[in-house]
Order: structure tokens, then C-alpha cells, then sequence
């Protein structure tokens, strides 16, 4: 399970000045430290404006961050609480623009680790979070076919909504999505 | 806010401020765009699964 705690998180080593990324090193079961790098940029997507899509993970040969490294880290609950707490400083630094940070569950492991952390955390990210789960939908147009996109396939849009607390496990998210609690400013 | 979490603030503030270099060796800026979520659909295969489905029921 991942513990999620914010005052514990591992040493920042570099933070960009434009906020963009930041890296710190994480410890792996062989007792070898990695540095892991924390990327938060504009997702671009017109239909979900103002959110920023958070990446982690080593890096690869390029200066990249390495996204399907499979690691196993030694505290992968400090892991997480370091990449959200930094997502939290960006966030109240953004505090202005109602930005919202959003985790790709592009694979149902990934989405499945990032449904239960959110689950299990409830409590304390709730403190400074808004969460936000989006799945995506395709218009039943009033012919009863429905929207398609310019080469005919079902045009699907985002649909934000809060996240249901009460939802089967295995019944994910495509999209998991916080912003900051007005108070936690 | 508590004081510890508050701290952890100041130390990306203060490393923010001294900017990582972004031609760093170990921290080269990432090249990698996203291209949004655009339609939503998570592979090939689930919008033709989708697809048929409708179909079926049309």
C-alpha cells in the first residue's frame, strides 16, 4: 500500500526555475539510489484546458524521463508523497490560474495504483487536493447514431467529475486529476 | 499547513530560484510532448471493440 505523507519526503536535488521539473534520488530494494525526475507540462488538450500533465520516472539515455522503467523502490510511499508534495508547491505557485494536475492511468497498472493511492489517502490528500477522475464519453446524437470525429470514429470527449469514492476497483479511470484546496494555500 | 510540510515548500522555492540548469547532464530538459488525450481513446483495439459494439446494437 502507498503511504502518502507529506512530511516526509525525500531531498529535492534540482528544481527548474520555471517550475517544469524536479529531481531527487530514490532508493531501490538493492540499496542503489536513482535519480527519478518529476516533469509537470501543459497536457494540450483543448477539451481539458489548464491541466498539466504530471510524468515520473529515471532516466533514459537522453535526459528523458524513462517511463516504462519497471523499479522497485525500497519506499515507494516517500517516492510518491516527494512527486505530490512537489505537485503542491506547483500548484501554490499557480494558485492564481485554477490549474489542474492531472496522471495518465495509461495502463490498467498504472491506473489501478494511482485509484488505490488516491483511495487509501483520501484523508490527507483531501487536506490540500481536489480530486478529479475523467472518463470519456461519445454523444448519443437525437438520430441515435452517435458523434464522430472527420475520419468517422466515435468522437469521445472528457468528462470531469468527482471522484466516487464508492466505485469498484476494477472499474478505473482513464484520467485522475487534483487542484489545490483553497486552503491549503 | 503544517511547519514540516511548509519547510519541504521553502526547499523547492529556494532551489527554484537558483534554476537547474537545463543543458544539465543528468537533467537535460525532456523532449518528450504530449499530445493531449485527444477522443479519449486508450488503444486501437477498445475503439473497435467500442465500434462493434454499437454497431451491433444499431
Amino acid at each position: 500500500m502507498i503511504k502518502i505523507n507529506f512530511e516526509s519526503i525525500f531531498e529535492p536535488i534540482e528544481v527548474a526555475e520555471d517550475l517544469s521539473f524536479m529531481t531527487f534520488y530514490s532508493t531501490i530494494i538493492t540499496g542503489e539510489d536513482i535519480l527519478i525526475k518529476v516533469e509537470i507540462e501543459p497536457l494540450g488538450d483543448p477539451l481539458l484546458p489548464n491541466v498539466y500533465n504530471l510524468a515520473f520516472g529515471p532516466l533514459n539515455d537522453g535526459g528523458g524521463i524513462n517511463d516504462t522503467a519497471n523499479i522497485n523502490h525500497k519506499n515507494i510511499g516517500k517516492m510518491f508523497s516527494t512527486i505530490l508534495s512537489y505537485s503542491l508547491f506547483f500548484l501554490q505557485h499557480n494558485a492564481d490560474n485554477n490549474i489542474n494536475i492531472g496522471l495518465d492511468g495509461s495502463s490498467d497498472v498504472r491506473a489501478y495504483l494511482y485509484h488505490r493511492m488516491f483511495q487509501t489517502n483520501k484523508k490527507h490528500l483531501d487536506e490540500f487536493f481536489s480530486s478529479i477522475r475523467v472518463d470519456w464519453y461519445a454523444r448519443l446524437l437525437r438520430n441515435q447514431d452517435i458523434e464522430r470525429d472527420e475520419d468517422g470514429n466515435a468522437f469521445f470527449k472528457p468528462r470531469p467529475e468527482p471522484f466516487d469514492y464508492k466505485r469498484a476497483n476494477h472499474d478505473l479511470y482513464r484520467y485522475y486529476m487534483f487542484k489545490l484546496k483553497k486552503q491549503a494555500i | 499547513m503544517n511547519k514540516r510540510v511548509e519547510q519541504n515548500m521553502n526547499k523547492f522555492r529556494e532551489l527554484a530560484k537558483k534554476g537547474a540548469s537545463t543543458s544539465s547532464a543528468t537533467t537535460s530538459r525532456n523532449s518528450r510532448s504530449h499530445d493531449g488525450l485527444t477522443k479519449g481513446i486508450r488503444t486501437k483495439e477498445d475503439a473497435a471493440i467500442f465500434m462493434a459494439e454499437l454497431n451491433a446494437i444499431k
